[in-house]
């Protein structure tokens, strides 16, 4: 047997290897922290190390490789797209978690190293050109955040969420890795091009030593649907779809808020990263077999999420529902598999990312040193003790709720806008009807911050001026959004070349 | 505050002259177009398409409109700083008017119809928001209520006409782009190219002039304006004579080419516009209220300049419009300067003699009076006149337009009339309000009309007895008693009652009366008539000067092919122009000879007429015909809505709310806790999807 060794493109992969360095520098940084200050010196390590991965993500922007390293990575607009997005959400996530660690007595070292670990992972499965690499990424951004579920040690709930998140995760990779053997017992190859190749479609994602295509008579084989079904299973997971959800309020109300706010958005983006780019690459040919499967699971998500919602007194819990909801309207996107569709799915991860974290920014902002506050009644009279708390609160119920003009608006009108043009009417009324409901339970969190007096005093807030930072952030991005969401869609367009 | 304030408008007026003047340095025939960013573009049919920018369309008629604005805006705001001096929501104020001038600026400066369209509702909540300025008081706030109710009846019909509009061309851009990643053509470009159903065109016309007839109170939804006096007067200055209800005949002018494409349309608003200008103007006749004279006026103007753009003379109305802008502004700012000489006194038979105690504010009303009734060589006679030569000229070709022609010279005979009655009640003859009143606080004067020195002169026809009904004597008006105890109370207390000589106004309410003066008796000589300036200068212009600096904006060749063919000889504008000014002369002399001389007295030819009377002093009962045709049914809609709304729809959405919950509720026992449980729930999913397609052929 011969071995070839594939050319090394290092530019492909820049910026991981930015990330994982970084990751690497902050353990080292760890050991010669000042004792005193050591979150601030770590997190602003991040921050660097983050600025320099954003700046290779734009230096390879239009580099388009989509086929590097033995076709295992794919480095063209799509992957940047998301590797931009990644940078953005672990940054606020730094942002968010600098009061929170320090409040809750978290050392910082891991913490950062984790978060930048899991975020290579992530990159990895959004620039995956083969199930291998969608797994390994999958995997790393796992085992992350399972440990990062469980920071919180002295809480019994942390290490629950934790113990949990690890069974199940575990349970559902099983599913993903038998997919993938199934997929690659039928088409021959792992590779997302060659599989393509293999179901008779060109593919500029291909690698160089693709297996035989099989026989145009031969139809589509049972064992590949199959792959393909369990693909659904392990990547559903982590994009936490009915009826692959149950972990998620448990682990998202268990684990330190930093990392649930994380995990909301972070997690999700990435499975659907990696849900567009395989059944897009490598499945194209087979949209009809599994979008209507898929259409079924979006419902599903979408009634689960918004219906049991509004039976939460838990903020923690609501939005993970919330959370839960929002994937359902995601799939809608990714069931009309058209360019706007993909388009939308793109605008979207980056509007929720946005108000998602806003709106844990403002939990975490809530907070004091030992209680979470956490429960709704919590929230009453917010709006009048803390006039800019309430107000960005606001903003980002508005926006989850797709009310305009704000980036929650534009994202669900280019969703269902796509769903209708890909003629998928029914889905996008189920679809309307659904987000219907769930304005009852965001508008009852303003209704309590403006309506309801305060049943006890929190007391004064803690200066955080970290956490605050990354609310504003997230205000003015959701309201930057509403008001000028053709900036991001021309982006979007320019991210989806994949589609050929 | 108010340095700020006015001070961005002047700056605004300053930056706008400069624009204007860097424009009309170039090349005026195309429209100078700022585009900021796509605002909404949408890829339709595998290109992207522009539906509406936000940009911004500099053109002649934008320029006129821009001018307009931030001139006359600068010097209301310079007046209010005066005006509202002693007033606690002075900020509130000033917050609101820069507020407003920005939204008509953005309103006439858009270069598309969605833009335009923020602009018109901005408009509509800061004239929402003036009229209740003083919301504390019932009568002021339900005032600005039923501007806004109205005025959502005139939005209904833009809003269909918008979403016409966009159904038809798929766009909402004026003029499109002939180069770029955005090449289109604009609505406007040739709106014919599309609309070959004629129908739709009028459809879209029609329902362009609703809005138009909400905004700019024309028949049947002009009953907001009289109402929104309630505000501070400045603001009746504004936005309800200068700018905001002009917007209505700025949309159409602007949209001019969609209306020449159903000329039905037209005929129908020449003939809303002559009606509401006589109509409004009968009312006028017998108004007491100074603010509310000068409301039916604005009113009766605004009709005049429907019916320019009814009879295809777009020029001619955004000429009126300006010239309007300028004596209308600066009457109301008069009234303005008279109610605060008198501490907030508004009636005019409590006025009189005005002239010795208040001469600039006398001699710049004059001047305003003058422009109203068209004299020559005052501003309104040059509009006027324009108006009513194009009705005439049209009417060569379309004989009904004879009859709006003649509509339209009765009511120059009103107008001048009603004029001239409010001139001489006010500023001429002896002074009937008290100059010392210790003991009668203002609504014991209003509620015991005897007391008043009143009865001694020829006062106004409703004087003494007033008799709007006969068991309603004390009362000025059966459903507007709210006035009788005089308004504009703006700090009532403090200001000590209306007791004390009445005294000339600061200067800086009087240097705006003295500008807007010298407008009104200059502002007229751009649109000085071609028959004319050709009679001077021997040379042969087509069309006044103002109608060609406006050409390339409404005059296009279509507005050209509207009137082409009929030019009017010399002789006969010479005879117009005599007709127009001798029934000016005739209102003047009537109302002359009622308030000067008292021949026959006022009152007793009031006696005499006493069914017209009442008839035009109740308003021709409009209000409670739409009380009893709109507004009572309406109620009545609403209570039985209200109980279906409770017993059935409540029900339903309740029902479906409880499903919601139900549903949560069940599917909340799946989240048991337990581990264990989520993973066969895992599993059993994983079982369907492959069962799903092991089952699907």
């Amino acid at each position: 047997m011969q071995l070839t060794v594939p050319q090394l493109d290092f530019w492909a992969i820049a910026p991981v290897l930015a990330m994982t360095l970084t990751g690497c520098a902050v353990l080292v940084a760890d050991l010669f922290a000042p004792p005193r200050r050591g979150h601030t010196f770590l997190a602003l390590i991040s921050l660097i190390g983050l600025a320099i991965t954003a700046a290779l993500s734009l230096a390879i922007w239009d580099y388009n490789q989509p086929a590097a390293f033995a076709g295992t990575v794919a480095a063209d607009n799509f992957g940047q797209f998301f590797n931009l997005l990644f940078v953005l959400i672990v940054a606020v996530t730094v942002l968010l978690s600098h009061e929170q660690l320090e409040r809750d007595e978290f050392h910082p070292g891991e913490y950062y190293t984790l978060l930048l670990f899991s975020a290579a992972g992530m990159m990895l499965m959004a620039g995956a050109g083969d199930l291998i690499m969608v797994f390994l990424g999958l995997e790393l951004l796992s085992i992350s955040l399972y440990i990062l579920a469980g920071f919180s040690r002295r809480r019994l709930e942390s290490e629950e969420a934790s113990i949990k998140y690890l069974l199940l995760g575990s349970f559902a990779t099983g599913f993903l890795l038998y997919g993938i053997a199934l997929v690659y017992g039928s088409t021959g190859s792992t590779n997302l091009g060659c599989v393509a190749q293999a179901l008779g479609n060109r593919s500029q994602f291909a690698s160089a030593a693709c297996p035989t295509a099989l026989g145009a008579s031969a139809g589509v084989p049972a064992m590949l649907l199959a792959g393909i079904g369990l693909l659904i299973v392990g990547l559903g997971f982590k994009a936490a779809v009915a009826p692959f959800h149950l972990w998620t309020p448990d682990v998202y109300e268990g684990s330190p808020t930093a990392v649930t706010a994380y995990m909301s958005v972070a997690a999700k983006a990435a499975a659907f990263a990696a849900i567009l780019r395989v059944f897009l690459i490598a499945f194209p040919s087979l949209v009809s077999d599994w979008s209507g499967m898929l259409a079924v699971i979006a419902i599903m998500t979408m009634v689960v999420g918004n219906t049991v919602a509004i039976a939460q007194q838990n903020i923690k819990r609501l939005l993970a529902y919330s959370s839960i909801a929002h994937a359902g309207y995601i799939l809608v996107a990714v069931v009309a598999a058209t360019s706007l569709g993909v388009q939308s799915v793109l605008f979207y991860t980056l509007a929720y990312t946005l108000m998602n974290l806003g709106a844990f920014a403002v939990v975490i902002l809530l907070g004091r040193r030992g209680e979470e506050n956490v429960m709704l009644a919590d929230y009453a009279g917010i709006g009048y003790r803390q006039p800019f708390l309430g107000l960005a609160m606001t903003v980002f119920m508005l926006s989850l709720a797709g009310i305009p003009p704000t980036a929650g608006f534009f994202g669900k009108f280019y969703i269902f806008s796509a769903a209708m043009q890909a003629g998928q009417y029914g889905l996008a009324v189920l679809g309307i009807l659904a987000s219907v409901i769930s304005v009852y339970y965001y508008l009852r969190v303003i209704y309590l911050m403006y309506m309801v007096e305060p049943s006890r005093d929190l007391g004064a807030p803690a200066p955080a001026p970290w956490a605050t930072a990354a609310a504003g952030i997230a205000v003015v991005g959701v309201v930057l959004l509403g008001l000028f969401p053709q900036v991001i869609l021309d982006w979007t367009l320019a991210s989806i070349g994949f589609m050929g | 505050m108010a340095t700020v304030a006015a001070g961005a408008v002047l700056g605004a007026f300053v930056v706008a002259a400069l624009a204007v003047t860097e424009y009309l340095s170039g090349d005026t025939a195309e429209p100078f177009r700022q585009h900021l960013y796509p605002w909404i573009a949408w890829d339709i049919g595998g290109r992207t398409t522009l539906i509406a920018a936000a940009g911004l369309l500099l053109d002649p008629l934008a320029c006129v409109m821009v001018l307009v604005i931030t001139g006359v805006g600068f010097l209301i705001h310079l007046y209010s700083a005066g005006y509202m001096g002693h007033d606690a929501g002075f900020g509130r104020f000033f917050t609101y008017l820069n507020l407003f001038t920005f939204s008509m600026l953005l309103l006439v400066l858009a270069d598309n119809f969605l833009l335009m369209f923020v602009g018109w509702e901005l408009v509509g909540l800061c004239s929402y928001l003036l009229i209740g300025f003083w919301f504390e008081r019932p009568s002021a706030a339900s005032a600005g209520k039923k501007a806004f109710v109205v005025n959502r009846v005139g939005d209904w019909g833009m809003l269909v006409a918008l979403f016409l509009i966009w159904s038809t061309y798929g766009t909402f851009q004026f003029f499109g782009q002939r180069t770029g990643a955005l090449a289109s053509a604009g609505v406007l470009d040739d709106p014919g190219r599309i609309l070959t159903d004629g129908s739709v065109a009028l459809a879209i016309a029609l329902l362009l002039f609703v809005g138009a007839t909400g905004k700019s109170a024309q028949v049947p939804l002009y009953v907001w304006l009289p109402d929104a006096m309630e505000g501070p007067t400045p603001v009746s200055a504004l936005i309800h004579a200068a700018t905001m209800v002009t917007a209505g005949v700025y949309m159409i002018a602007r949209t001019h080419s969609l209306f020449l494409l159903a000329p039905e349309s037209l005929v129908v608003i020449g003939t809303i516009g002559a009606l509401t200008a006589v109509f409004a103007a009968t009312i006028g006749l017998v108004q007491t209220d100074i603010k509310r004279v000068l409301a039916y006026s604005t009113v009766s103007q605004l009709g005049y300049m429907f019916l320019a753009l009814g009879s295809g003379a777009f020029a001619a109305g955004i000429f009126h419009l300006m010239t309007h802008a300028f004596f209308k502004a600066l009457l109301f700012l008069g009234a303005g300067s008279v109610i605060h000489a008198l501490n907030d006194e508004q009636d005019l038979r409590r006025m009189g003699g005005l002239w010795r105690y208040l001469p600039v504010t006398g001699l710049t009303f004059i001047i305003g009076w003058l422009a109203i009734i068209g004299l020559p060589p005052f501003a309104g006679f040059f509009s006027k006149d324009l108006i009513l030569a194009k009705t005439f000229e049209r009417g060569l070709e379309e004989p009904w337009y004879f009859v709006l022609y003649g509509i339209g010279l009765l009511t120059v005979a009103l107008t001048a009339f009603y004029m001239s009655r409010l001139v001489f009640l006010a500023f001429f003859g002896q002074y009937r309000g008290a100059m010392t009143a210790p003991g009668i606080t203002p609504t014991q004067a209003a509620m015991a009309p005897e007391h008043e020195p009143a009865a001694a002169v020829p006062a106004g026809l409703s004087m003494g007895h007033n008799p709007i009904t006969p068991s309603a004597a004390s009362a000025p008006s059966a459903h507007d008693t709210h006035r009788s105890d005089g308004h504009d109370v703006r700090d009532a207390p403090g200001h000590g009652g209306r007791t004390g000589r009445p005294h000339e106004s600061p200067p800086s309410m009087l240097i705006p009366l003295v500008v807007l003066a010298l407008l009104s008796m200059v502002g007229g000589w751009v649109g000085i008539p071609a028959f004319i300036s050709d009679a001077v200068t021997g040379g042969h212009a087509t069309g006044t000067p103002f109608e060609q600096f406006l050409a390339p904006s409404v005059g296009g060749q279509e507005g050209a092919a509207a009137t082409a063919g009929h030019a009017l000889d010399v002789t006969t504008e010479w005879i117009l122009t005599g007709a127009s000014v001798g029934m000016a002369g005739l209102g003047v002399l009537v109302a002359a000879m009622l308030y000067l001389a008292g021949v026959p007295n006022p009152s007793s030819l009031a006696g005499a007429l006493r069914g017209p009377y009442t008839w035009l002093l109740n308003k021709w009962y409009v209000d409670e015909l739409y009380q009893a045709l709109i507004a009572h049914p309406g109620a009545r809609l609403a209570s039985f809505l209200a109980a279906f709304d409770l017993g059935v729809v409540d029900g339903m959405v309740n029902g479906v709310a409880r499903l919601a919950r139900g549903t949560g509720g069940v599917l909340r026992q799946l989240q048991s806790g337990y581990v264990r449980g989520y993973a066969v729930t895992m599993l059993i999913g994983a079982f369907c999807v492959l069962a799903y397609w092991a089952f699907r052929t």
